[in-house]
């Protein structure tokens, strides 16, 4: 399950570009895995519900509300898909379109053996890319 | 944040087809006063006193990860200047319609998913 979750360095750099959407899990102070805040109603926070500079408190968003804010807030449209090399799947490459700017970025060359590591890396680099906005 | 939840219809049919994931969120379905209420929560205790209606609430990212897990089958859902389109792409192909919302091709992808697993 926790493999739906951004790991905890990239939820950290999402708040730092000002990721402040509703999640249902939290990385408290130094534990390794994130915590959920269970309850009979579906509760959701917000890094601005704690306004904590120190971090202790930190929201994980799944991969795709990351993905999501991304496209929404930045025109970053992302992908993850298949590498063929002679009609056999070798592994996974993604991709990202950002289309107002016509910009078009992918690297053919960067492959991965699963598609976890493919949407962690395609997570990396759209921090990188807004970073250096 | 429940937009990244399933909907129920569809979520009752990928427990139908065995999806069996551990999950957030819960559709539960409970006869009352009032008819049958529909509700998302987390706490998965409260599914145990109620029938067969009620099932796990996968995320979309989850539902697609089964798919390509057991079937092979790669979902993407692509951005072409403000409208969307969804492709299947793996053990199938498949273009969906063009949509006016990234949730509605979001949607049609996994409906065609289903159905493409209950024809097999």
């Amino acid at each position: 399950m926790n493999r739906e979750f951004a790991p905890y360095e990239q939820s950290l750099a999402l708040k730092e570009l000002g990721f402040n959407e509703p999640c249902i899990l939290l990385y408290r102070g130094l534990d390794t895995q994130p915590v959920c805040q269970i309850g009979y109603e579906f509760k959701t926070e917000k890094n601005s519900d704690y306004n904590d500079e120190t971090n202790y408190w930190l929201t994980v968003p799944t991969f795709s509300q990351a993905f999501r804010w991304f496209r929404e807030k930045y025109n970053l449209d992302s992908f993850v898909k298949h590498l063929y090399k002679s009609t056999i799947k070798v592994g996974y490459y993604f991709g990202i379109d950002e289309y107002k700017g016509v910009e078009f970025q992918m690297d053919f060359d960067a492959w991965y053996k699963t598609y976890e590591e493919a949407e962690l890396a395609c997570l990396i680099k759209l921090i990188e890319i807004v970073k250096n906005k | 944040m429940n937009k990244e939840f399933t909907p129920y219809e569809q979520a009752l049919t990928l427990k139908e087809l065995g999806f069996d994931e551990p999950c957030f969120g819960y559709y539960l379905c409970k006869n009352s006063a009032f008819g049958v209420e529909l509700e998302l929560t987390t706490n998965w205790i409260d599914l145990l006193p109620y029938d067969s209606s009620s099932c796990k609430a996968p995320l979309y990212q989850q539902a697609f990860r089964w798919f390509r897990e057991k079937y092979g089958y790669l979902p993407n859902i692509h951005d072409f200047n403000g409208n969307f389109k969804a492709t299947l792409s793996g053990n199938c192909n498949w273009l969906g319609s063009w949509t006016k919302t990234y949730e509605e091709a979001e949607l049609a992808c996994l409906k065609k998913l289903i159905e493409i697993v209950k024809n097999k």
